[in-house]
């Protein structure tokens, strides 16, 4: 099949991003397990048309990844994210005022200054992440 | 017991001393690789499936995995099969209210 490479590669590419998520202890096996059925699945003799197989071991690959994926405590709350889209749109919206009138420096400036908002948003946000679940990790030993 | 699980056993038990691949168990069951993987994760730290790496048959072929159901884990699959059938009869006969899972079973 002419790019089975280049499928082959999307598809570990997949799975090692699913794998990113399992505890350490399990990752290189499951990587292991899971790339390996990829060329099986690319030469499935059950599947007559190429693109089919190939879309079959993508879709394999992405399923992994959904099968992986992190618990919801895990995951950013809806509040946040609203918070982080809304911060997006006013940067959006500051770029598009800066495009219109170039030569007025303070767009850019409002610009960088919603960008800069938005870093550290994250940035406050994944510290507080860290310093909760290093307090539960305390608290366990 | 929840329907991917069904499916699953069910594939398992068309020929338990058989190993399958998880692509192959995809298939037969018709489940969705994300679907399967923690079903057989959760099988397997109940040990009712044991899994092992096949020796590959040509050089720079990858090994890959096979599941196979354990003495105990046929046994516990055809009897959580047939208490799901049953119930289903039940509920679909409007004479019985929904079985629930016994601690321990399958679930």
């Amino acid at each position: 099949m002419r790019g089975e490479g280049g499928i082959l590669r999307l598809g570990e590419y997949l799975v090692g991003r699913a794998c990113r998520g399992l505890p350490a202890e399990q990752r290189d096996e499951r990587y292991r397990e899971w790339t390996a059925e990829l060329p099986a699945i690319l030469h499935d003799p059950g599947i007559r048309l190429p693109w089919h197989r190939a879309a079959r071991m993508l879709s394999y690959a992405a399923g992994v990844t959904r099968g992986t994926a992190l618990p919801s405590r895990q995951r950013m709350p809806r509040r946040v994210v609203a918070v982080i889209i809304l911060e997006l749109g006013i940067f959006a919206s500051n770029i598009w005022v800066a495009a219109r009138s170039p030569a007025d420096w303070v767009n850019y400036m409002l610009a960088a200054w919603s960008l800069i908002l938005i870093a550290a948003f994250i940035g406050v946000y994944r510290y507080r992440i860290h310093r909760r679940g290093s307090r539960a990790h305390a608290h366990r030993n | 017991m929840t329907r991917p699980l069904e499916r699953v056993l069910r594939a398992f038990l068309d020929d338990p001393a058989a190993p399958r691949y998880g692509y192959d168990l995809m298939k037969a069951a018709s489940l969705k690789s994300g679907t399967l993987y923690p079903l057989l994760a959760r099988l397997e730290s109940q040990k009712l499936v044991t899994s092992a790496w096949e020796t590959p048959e040509q050089e720079g072929q990858r090994p890959r995995k096979y599941y196979k159901l354990t003495g105990e884990g046929a046994r516990v699959a055809r009897l959580g099969l047939a208490h799901a059938s049953a119930a289903r009869q039940r509920a679909s006969a409007g004479t019985a209210p929904r079985a629930r899972a016994a601690p321990g079973s399958l679930g």
